[in-house]
C-alpha cells in the first residue's frame, strides 16, 4: 500500500496536477480507501493553515517582494563589485557575492535568480563570460537563497517539523557561507583557466561609497538576524518587522518605492502566499495520512532490519532525497519526505534541525539538475543557453554542493548546531 | 473577469497588509508600552486561515500553483489532453471534499465562539467549503476552456512561458545558442 501511494503522488504531479492538490487527493483517495470519514481531510487541512509560525510566509514573502520592487539589485551588485571585483573572473564572484547579500532579503532561489541574473547575466555575457558558465554561476549561487536566512522553505520546513524557525534559520549560515565561498572558489578556479577578465582595483572611497549606498537594503537581514539572534522578537515577529522596514527604506530611504510599486509588491506577495500557504496546508494532510497508515513505521523498520548507523541511514536518506529533489519540486520532495523519514532520523538518534538542514542541501542540490531545476530554466531564459549545456557547466557548482552536504553529515555539531545552541534556540 | 481577479488580490493583499500591521504594532506595544495586545495572536490565525483559503484560490484562478509540467509537456498532443483532464478530475476531488465536507464540519461549530474575539467559529471555519466551492467552479472553468482550446488549437493549456526584457543581450561568440 505504502508503494502503491507513493506511486499514486509521482503519477499525480507527473501528469501535471498542481503539487497542493496532489498531495491532498491522494490522501482523501487513501482514506477514503480505509473508510475513514471524510471530516478529517477538512479538518486536516483546515489544522494544517491553523499554525502561528506559519504567519512568517506571507510576511518573508511580502517583504522579499518590497525590496525587488525597490530594485535594490544594482545597489548590491556595485556594493559585491567593489569586494570581488579585482578577482580574476570577478563578474562571476560579484555575481555569487551579491546572491549570498540578496538571499537575506529574499527568501526564494527564484527571487534571486530573477533579480541578481537580471543585471548579471547580461554584463557576464558582454565581458566575454561563457554563456553557459553564467548561467551556471547564477543558478547555482541563487542556491544560497534557500540556505540563508530569512529562507521561505525554512519557515515551512520549520512549521512542518514543529521545530525553532529561527533555531533552523540560525542553523542554515554557517552551510549557507560554506555554499557560497565554495561556489566563488570554484569559479575563481575556472575563470583563472579561461582567463575571464580582472575587473577593477580595489579603491577605498570607491568601497566606502558602495557601502553607504548598500546599507539600506542591507539592514534588513541583519534586522531580521540581529532580533531572532538578540531574542528581541520571534521569527514571525521578523518578518512583520521586516515589511514595515522595507516599506520605510523603500518609500523614505532608497526613494526607490512608489505607491504604484508598492501595490505591485503587495499583490506579487498575495499569489505567492496563496499558492505557498495552499500547498502547506493541504500537506498537513498528507502528513496525517502517512501517519495514520503507519508507513513511517516501514520505513523504520526498513532501517532497523538493515542495522545501519545514524550516518548511514543519513546518506541514505540523503541519496532519496536528492534524487527525489531532482524529479520533484523542492516542496514536494519536502512535503512526501518529512513524515515518512523524519521518525526514522530521530529513532537514530540525528537532531531535527541536523536531518531539517540535510534536507535543505539535498533540495538545493536537486533544484541544479533538470527536469526539475526552475532556477536552471529562468537563467537558460536569460543567458540564452540550452538547459543541458547550463548542467553540464554547473557540475563543479554541484560538486561544492556535495562536499558542503557531505560536511554537514559528518560535522552537524560544527556545522549545524553550534550557532542554534551558543545562542539557546535549540 | 479581470476585475474579479483585481477584487481577489486586493483582498488578499489586504490581509497580508493588516497581519503586517497588526504583527508589527504588537511587537512595538511589547517594546514600548511593556503589554502585549491581547487579541492580536488570535486575529493574526484567523487572518492566516483566510489569507491561506482565499490566497489558494487565487493561485487556482491565475494558475499559479506549484506543478510540474516538465512529463506532460514531452507526451503527445493527445496524451497531453488526457492528462489535463486527469489532472483536472483530481483537483476537483480535493475541492467537492472541501466543498460538502467542509461545509457539514463548519455547521457543527454554530454555537462555538473564539477566546478573544468572541467570533463565532463557523465563520472561521466557513471559508473552507465557500473556497472549495469557487475552486470547483474554477476546475468546470478550465475544463471548459482547455477542452475549446484543444478542439480549436490543438492544445488544452498553454505551457510558454516568455521573460520580457532579456532578448536585448548582445550575442557574442562564446557559449552555445539554445
Amino acid at each position: 500500500m505504502m508503494f502503491a501511494a507513493f506511486a499514486g503522488l509521482l503519477v499525480a504531479i507527473g501528469i501535471g496536477m498542481p503539487i497542493a492538490f496532489a498531495l491532498s487527493t491522494v490522501s482523501i483517495l487513501i482514506l477514503w480507501h480505509s473508510d475513514v470519514s471524510m471530516l478529517i481531510p477538512v479538518q486536516r487541512i483546515y489544522q494544517g493553515t491553523n499554525k502561528f509560525p506559519l504567519l512568517a510566509v506571507p510576511l518573508f514573502i511580502f517583504a522579499g517582494s518590497l525590496m525587488n520592487h525597490a530594485d535594490i539589485s544594482r545597489r548590491l551588485v556595485d556594493f559585491a563589485a567593489t569586494l570581488v571585483g579585482r578577482m580574476r573572473g570577478g563578474l562571476a564572484s560579484v555575481n555569487i557575492i551579491t546572491s549570498m547579500l540578496f538571499a537575506g532579503m529574499s527568501g526564494t532561489s527564484m527571487s534571486d535568480t530573477a533579480a541578481v541574473g537580471g543585471i548579471m547575466i547580461p554584463n557576464m555575457i558582454k565581458r566575454g563570460y561563457d554563456r553557459a558558465f553564467t548561467a551556471a554561476v547564477t543558478a547555482s549561487s541563487s542556491t544560497i537563497g534557500i540556505l540563508l536566512p530569512p529562507s521561505l522553505p525554512m519557515v515551512v520546513l520549520a512549521s512542518y517539523m514543529g521545530i525553532s524557525t529561527g533555531g533552523l534559520f540560525i542553523a542554515g549560515l554557517l552551510p549557507g557561507l560554506m555554499v557560497g565561498f565554495g561556489l566563488i572558489i570554484a569559479s575563481w578556479i575556472i575563470s583563472v583557466k579561461r582567463e575571464y577578465p580582472v575587473e577593477e582595483k580595489f579603491e577605498f572611497w570607491r568601497f566606502a561609497s558602495a557601502l553607504v549606498s548598500a546599507i539600506p537594503p542591507l539592514l534588513m537581514p541583519l534586522i531580521i538576524l540581529g532580533g531572532i539572534l538578540g531574542g528581541i522578537f520571534t521569527a514571525t515577529e521578523a518578518a512583520g518587522v521586516a515589511c514595515v522596514y522595507g516599506i520605510f527604506a523603500g518609500l523614505f530611504i532608497l526613494r526607490t518605492l512608489t505607491m504604484y510599486k508598492l501595490y505591485l509588491a503587495v499583490r506579487d506577495a498575495a499569489v505567492l502566499t496563496g499558492a505557498t500557504m495552499f500547498v502547506t496546508a493541504t500537506a498537513h494532510l498528507l502528513g496525517f495520512t502517512f501517519t495514520f497508515q503507519q508507513y513511517s513505521q516501514t520505513v523504520m523498520s526498513f532501517f532497523e532490519d538493515a542495522e545501519m548507523t545514524s550516518l548511514t541511514v543519513l546518506l541514505a536518506l540523503s541519496i532519496v532525497m536528492i534524487l527525489l529533489g531532482i524529479f520533484l519540486d523542492g516542496f514536494a520532495m519536502m512535503f512526501i519526505v518529512v513524515p515518512l523519514f523524519l521518525p526514522t532520523a530521530t529513532a537514530v538518534g540525528i537532531e531535527p534541525i541536523h536531518f531539517a538542514m540535510v534536507l535543505i542541501v539535498c533540495w538545493g542540490i536537486g533544484q541544479q539538475t533538470p527536469p526539475m531545476a526552475s532556477a536552471l530554466f529562468l537563467t537558460s531564459l536569460m543567458a540564452r543557453v540550452d538547459v543541458i549545456t547550463i548542467t553540464r557547466a554547473n557540475l563543479w557548482f554541484i560538486l561544492v554542493m556535495i562536499i558542503v552536504l557531505v560536511l554537514v553529515m559528518l560535522f552537524p555539531s560544527w556545522t549545524v548546531l553550534w550557532l542554534p545552541q551558543k545562542f539557546g534556540l535549540i | 473577469m479581470r476585475i474579479f481577479d483585481m477584487i481577489l488580490e486586493i483582498t488578499v493583499a489586504a490581509l497580508i497588509v493588516a497581519a503586517t500591521g497588526v504583527g508589527f504594532t504588537e511587537v512595538v506595544f511589547r517594546y514600548a508600552l511593556g503589554s502585549s495586545i491581547g487579541w492580536s495572536f488570535e486575529f493574526l490565525q484567523i487572518l492566516l486561515v483566510f489569507i491561506t483559503f482565499v490566497g489558494g484560490f487565487l493561485a487556482s484562478r491565475k494558475r499559479s500553483h506549484l506543478r510540474v509540467t516538465v512529463l506532460v509537456e514531452a507526451l503527445p498532443r493527445s496524451l497531453r489532453m488526457l492528462c489535463f483532464l486527469l489532472a483536472q478530475i483530481g483537483i476537483a476531488i480535493t475541492t467537492v471534499v472541501m466543498t460538502v465536507w467542509g461545509w457539514d464540519y463548519a455547521l457543527r461549530f454554530q454555537d462555538t465562539h473564539t477566546d478573544m474575539l468572541r467570533i463565532p467559529v463557523v465563520y472561521l471555519y466557513i471559508i473552507v467549503p465557500i473556497c472549495g466551492f469557487a475552486m470547483t467552479c474554477q476546475v468546470i472553468a478550465d475544463i471548459w476552456t482547455g477542452v475549446r482550446d484543444f478542439v480549436a488549437k490543438g492544445e488544452p493549456e498553454s505551457f510558454d512561458f516568455c521573460l520580457p526584457g532579456f532578448d536585448d543581450i548582445e550575442p557574442d561568440t562564446k557559449g552555445t545558442k539554445p
